[in-house]
């Protein structure tokens, strides 16, 4: 039995990485940060905070409202792990939290015309020198998507650009798989309209 | 010339009959790089083939859009915010001594014991609950007793000779590191994973 004070360790050094296992997974980082462990947090967070902000960029058009969802997002993640019961599919909550919560942002902002919309998306800091071709594609695909609905944009986006599964998108969105399909289907119609012209 | 579409039971079509889905899937796997004979003609499938290529151009883009990272105060405020609520447990009374009592927060041995046991090749831990072993105040003070949920490889060692080795090295972190003895250690393997590595990291694109 010991009777000094007892050092306590570093809250962030030793779970920063396993010894041997290189990055752990989802499922265990979920447990650990459930426990109250923020470095475990801390990996969930670099793990999945840039795909957040890409998609709520997307949604959006505007960098600052992005930054606001992925706040809200992980910071709602840490304070309701104890109720959150879906380990290895944190990544699907992370989706669904932050489309409906840009659905949200979306449904609260006064109707918008589309010239507001252009100036929505070029309000934003420049963004850096890309491959012209690649940055004129993305530019007119901005606009392209901020021309379609919410629902249909967030659909579209996190199957075609996000890679999730119908399944998981229907799920995010409270819908079937087969109007999921639907509005893809019509999303890409829409889209490829809009590029045609750009071209 | 504009796009001309109508949706159907088929999905949605051009006005020559083709299906747009159809065109896009061919498109986006590469097996219709090049368009058949009555593509060339159609001016639907034509028009419709330029802006889906557009399309695919711009997606491929976006898919590797790396060069837009969320701006680094982003991850400073959210893990500022997360630090300041860390939720450290209770205190642990781990000895009397006449300047009082010294206490230890159940987070900072759990941290200890999933050091521990992570350092055993393979294995992970996950769920980690501290408490003491007996009533407060009773001469189990200093005793404590851990539930520890762990993930184990798939052998080459048998689960129950690594789960051994789990204990003795928390025992030892827990003796050395905490300066408290551990009454009891419940383990729980949640999980076996292939040595191939993580079954859900980078889930993300």
């Amino acid at each position: 039995m010991q009777s000094d004070p007892v050092p306590e360790p570093a809250m962030t050094g030793p779970t920063a990485g396993s010894p041997d296992t290189g990055p752990l997974d989802d499922a265990t980082l979920v447990a650990r940060a459930r426990d109250g462990d923020a470095a475990a947090f801390e990996q969930l967070l670099d793990r999945y905070q840039a795909p957040l902000y890409r998609l709520a960029v997307r949604m959006l058009a505007d960098r600052a409202e992005a930054e606001d969802v992925v706040q809200e997002v992980f910071l709602r993640l840490w304070r309701r792990l104890p109720e959150i019961r879906e380990d290895a599919a944190v990544v699907g909550w992370l989706y669904r939290s932050a489309t409906n919560r840009c659905l949200n942002v979306i449904r609260a902002r006064r109707p918008v015309a589309d010239v507001d919309l252009d100036e929505r998306e070029a309000t934003g800091t420049p963004l850096p020198e890309r491959a012209a071709e690649t940055a004129q594609a993305l530019t007119a695909l901005g606009s392209a998507l901020q021309r379609i609905t919410p629902e249909q944009r967030a659909a579209w986006l996190l199957r075609e650009v996000h890679e999730r599964s119908y399944a998981e998108i229907a799920d995010i969105l409270g819908t079937s798989v087969v109007a999921v399909r639907g509005r893809i289907a019509r999303s890409r119609a829409e889209l490829a309209e809009a590029m045609q012209s750009w071209r | 010339m504009a796009m001309t579409t109508s949706d159907s039971a088929e999905g949605t079509q051009l006005p020559c009959g083709r299906s747009l889905d159809a065109l896009w899937a061919g498109l986006a796997s590469g097996t219709a790089a090049e368009p058949d004979e009555h593509e060339r003609t159609c001016p639907h499938c034509r028009t419709a083939r330029d802006g889906l290529g557009a399309l695919l151009g711009a997606v491929h883009g976006a898919r590797a859009e790396r060069d837009e990272p969320p701006p680094s105060s982003l991850r400073e405020r959210i893990m500022g915010a997360v630090r300041a609520e860390v939720r450290r447990g209770e205190l642990l009374p781990l000895a009397s001594t006449p300047h009082g009592v010294v206490t230890i927060s159940a987070q900072a041995v759990a941290v200890v014991v999933r050091f521990a046991a992570d350092t055993v090749p393979g294995v992970r831990a996950r769920r980690c609950a501290v408490q003491l072993a007996g009533e407060p105040g009773t001469s189990a003070d200093g005793v404590l007793q851990v539930e520890l949920s762990l993930v184990v490889p798939a052998g080459p060692r048998p689960i129950p000779d690594v789960v051994d080795d789990v204990r003795s090295r928390v025992a030892g972190a827990v003796d050395r590191s905490v300066g408290a003895r551990l009454g009891r250690l419940d383990v729980v393997v949640e999980d076996v994973l292939d040595a191939g590595g993580p079954d859900s990291t980078g889930g993300a694109r």
